[in-house]
Parts: C-alpha cells; sequence; structure tokens
C-alpha cells in the first residue's frame, strides 16, 4: 500500500478492493438465521471494474437518495414576550411582597399592625417573594446558541418546586397561624363596665 | 382564634403558647423540606427535549420538539412518591385551614380579620383547583406552560398578599379607641348583636363568664 507523498492518503490505486453486494438468501434463511448472497459488485484498482450492478435494499438498482441535513427544526421555544410577561408579573408580586414587609416594619408601632402580628405579615411577605421567584427558572430554556448547558437546566428544574412550596410552606403557615392565634381576640377587647349594664 | 372560641364555651381557662402558633410552620416545613429532598436525591427533575412525533419530514425523521422538566426516565415511577404527597399535603392544608375560617366565620375579630383570611384561603383553592386541569391540557406547549404557570403562581401570591394588606394600608391610622368593644366575645351572630348593642338587653352570665376568661389572658 502506498501513500500519496501530499495528502497523506492513500494512493488511489495502491491497493485493489471490492465492494460486494449482499442480498438476502431466502432459500438458505430460516426463521432463525439469515444468509445471504455475496458477490463482488464492484472492484476498484486502478481503474473502477463494474462487474454486477449494484442492487439496493428495494431490489433495484437506483440508488436511494442522501438524506439531507435536518432543516427548519421546529424547538417550541417560549417567545420572549412571553418570557417578559412572566418577568413582569414576578416583577409585581416580588414589589408587592418587598413593599409591604417594609411598610409593616416601618409602621410596627402602629395599632393596626401590631394587632395584626408584624411577624406573621413579614413572614407572609418572604413566604410570597420567594413563591414568585419560582417563575424565573420556569422560563429557562436552551439558547438559539445552544450554549446554555445540560446541568444548568437540570438545576433550575428543580428548582421549581423548592422555591414554590418553601415559599408556599412560608405564606401559607402565617395564614395558618392567624387563624389561631389569640391577638386579634384581646387587643380589642373594652372592660369598661358600662359596657356591660 | 377557634381555640380560644372552644376554651371559652367550655369555660375553661387556657393560655397559647408560641410554640402551640409555631407549630404549623415546623410541621409543614419538616414534611415539604423531607419530601422535597427525597426527590431531589431519588428521583431529580430534569430538563429533557421530547420529540413530537406526529410532525415528520419526507424521510420519517421528526423535526419538532419541546423541552420540559421532566422526571428521570429510570426514576419515573418513584417521583410519584413524592410529588402526590407534597401537593396532597398542601392542598388538605389549605382545606383544612379554609374550614378553621369557616368555623370562626362569626367572629368578629379586630379589622375583620377572619374574613380577608377567608378570602385569601378561598382565592388559593380556586387557583389551585382551576389551575390544575388547565396545566394538564397545556402541558406539551411550554410557550402556554409558561404563561398559564406564571400567571397562576402571581394569582397564588397576590390572593394572599392583597387581601391582607390592602385594608390594613387603608385603615392604618386606626386606633384602639376608634374600634367598638366586645363583639370579639361572641361566638354567635346573635351574641354578637346583643353584646354590641347596650339597648338590646342584658348580657348573660355566660357571656360575661367568657369575658372574664378571656381578660385573664
Amino acid at each position: 500500500m502506498a501513500f500519496d507523498p501530499a495528502t497523506g492518503n492513500r494512493a488511489y490505486g495502491s491497493v485493489e478492493y471490492s465492494l460486494y453486494n449482499l442480498q438476502l438468501a431466502d432459500e438458505k434463511s430460516t426463521s432463525t438465521n439469515l444468509r445471504f448472497h455475496a458477490a463482488p459488485s464492484v472492484i476498484v484498482a486502478e481503474n473502477v471494474t463494474i462487474i454486477k450492478p449494484y442492487i439496493y435494499f428495494d431490489n433495484t438498482t437506483l440508488a436511494p437518495p442522501t438524506l439531507p441535513p435536518l432543516e427548519d427544526q421546529v424547538y417550541n421555544l417560549i417567545p420572549l414576550g412571553v418570557l417578559i410577561y412572566g418577568w413582569v408579573l414576578v416583577a409585581v408580586v416580588f414589589l408587592c411582597s418587598s413593599g409591604w414587609m417594609v411598610w409593616t416594619v416601618v409602621n410596627r408601632k402602629q395599632y393596626i399592625v401590631q394587632a395584626s402580628q408584624p411577624i406573621f405579615l413579614c413572614q407572609l411577605c418572604l413566604g410570597t417573594a420567594i413563591m414568585a421567584l419560582s417563575v424565573l427558572p420556569m422560563g429557562m430554556q436552551e439558547n438559539s446558541d445552544g450554549k446554555t448547558s445540560t446541568f444548568d437546566l437540570d438545576v433550575a428544574c428543580m428548582a421549581i418546586p423548592w422555591l414554590f412550596f418553601i415559599g408556599f410552606v412560608f405564606s401559607f403557615s402565617a395564614l395558618f397561624s392567624k387563624v389561631g392565634a389569640p391577638r386579634p381576640f384581646i387587643g380589642c377587647i373594652d372592660f369598661a363596665p358600662s359596657k356591660t349594664h | 382564634m377557634n381555640i380560644l372560641l372552644k376554651s371559652s364555651q367550655q369555660m375553661r381557662r387556657i393560655q397559647l403558647r408560641n410554640r402551640d402558633v409555631i407549630a404549623p410552620f415546623i410541621g409543614f416545613m419538616t414534611l415539604n423540606v423531607g419530601l422535597l429532598l427525597g426527590l431531589t436525591f431519588v428521583a431529580p427533575l430534569q430538563w429533557t427535549r421530547v420529540v413530537v412525533e406526529d410532525n415528520v419530514d419526507e424521510f420519517g425523521r421528526p423535526v419538532e420538539s419541546y423541552g420540559t422538566c421532566g422526571l428521570t426516565v429510570s426514576h419515573d415511577n418513584n417521583a410519584y412518591y413524592f410529588l402526590i404527597p407534597i401537593g396532597l399535603i398542601n392542598f388538605v392544608g389549605v382545606l383544612f385551614a379554609a374550614y378553621q375560617t369557616y368555623k370562626a366565620r362569626n367572629v368578629s375579630t379586630e379589622f375583620s380579620e377572619t374574613v380577608y383570611l377567608s378570602i385569601s384561603m378561598i382565592s388559593l383553592m380556586e387557583t389551585a383547583l382551576l389551575g390544575g386541569p388547565i396545566l394538564l391540557v397545556v402541558k406539551d406547549n411550554p410557550t402556554a406552560n409558561f404563561f398559564v404557570l406564571a400567571t397562576l403562581v402571581s394569582i397564588a401570591c397576590l390572593s394572599i398578599l392583597l387581601p391582607m394588606f390592602v385594608p390594613k394600608y387603608l385603615r392604618r391610622n386606626t386606633t384602639s379607641r376608634g374600634l367598638r368593644p366586645v363583639s370579639v366575645l361572641a361566638s354567635s351572630r346573635n351574641a354578637t348583636a346583643a353584646l354590641t348593642s347596650p339597648s338590646s338587653g342584658r348580657i348573660s352570665q355566660l357571656e360575661q363568664g367568657r369575658m372574664a376568661i378571656v381578660a385573664r389572658h
């Protein structure tokens, strides 16, 4: 075998090789063993010699078309407009949560805030803020440039239930505790005798 | 609230401690974190690209797919051991809380907080009941799925925040002197009317006893 000194490839014609055409031999095959007729179809040496036309899988001599690369694939990515819609909703909830939390802390001496247990109100705000953050990983997807790693997307997938349920527990427990909390009762009682005749 | 009401009806003095109030938080948090840890380590959600088999080119190759957070194929069944209990625990919690607020519906509390708690609970339940089936319908469409999920989460958050804070903000300048007294002690609508209206008659000894119980707190 010789090599082409210019390209390093095998020199054309230095070795003779053949293309064999395998065809199923029905008469020799069984249900468990398949046998084939193997006959040389083309011999490639100094010249290309066609011994017998090559028969393809459909029993014709017509070569099947070469498969073109996949084009116009539909990836169903979330459009930017819908992502922005989600981000705006997150921002609204986040602003409401942080705003009400700041309002609660600033007005913690006010009677109405004290009577509503500021600690539960803050817990409620914290919970809804965490819950709203779960929308952000929901919008993660492959970029069109394909640079988003699968690891990042896997982390985002697991972040969704964590953020949602932890946020839910924070805010819901605050509501739940308020149902059982005694302070609303005590704060508004006036024991003036005149009220009881 | 309901604990106090029940005790007052039994003429029994009780004292609610911090741990009584924080117990629901600890309980829910422990259950949720435990199940989430199980989900994370046993059958984590993973990003997968699902091929749409119906849309193929002339050579029979699928050309359409969508990305989603799916269950790991090898752990498909295990994930449901965690996902179903998480959903059930939280939904039952909301149901129970809604029942508690329903029981306390006739209790006139300071700033009518029970009413706003009820609104929050009912809104949460409505969001879950309506949103669940919609999510099932749009699960194969990432755009619709994200749109619905973002909307549902935001509605859930705002349905907790707005009923709790907007009425307080509007009445932020209210002082204790401006409140009507003693109506909180009544556990029925009739009793509330009797207590809050001095001209409607004398307060029964039972109601006076309830007042005494609460007053000691």
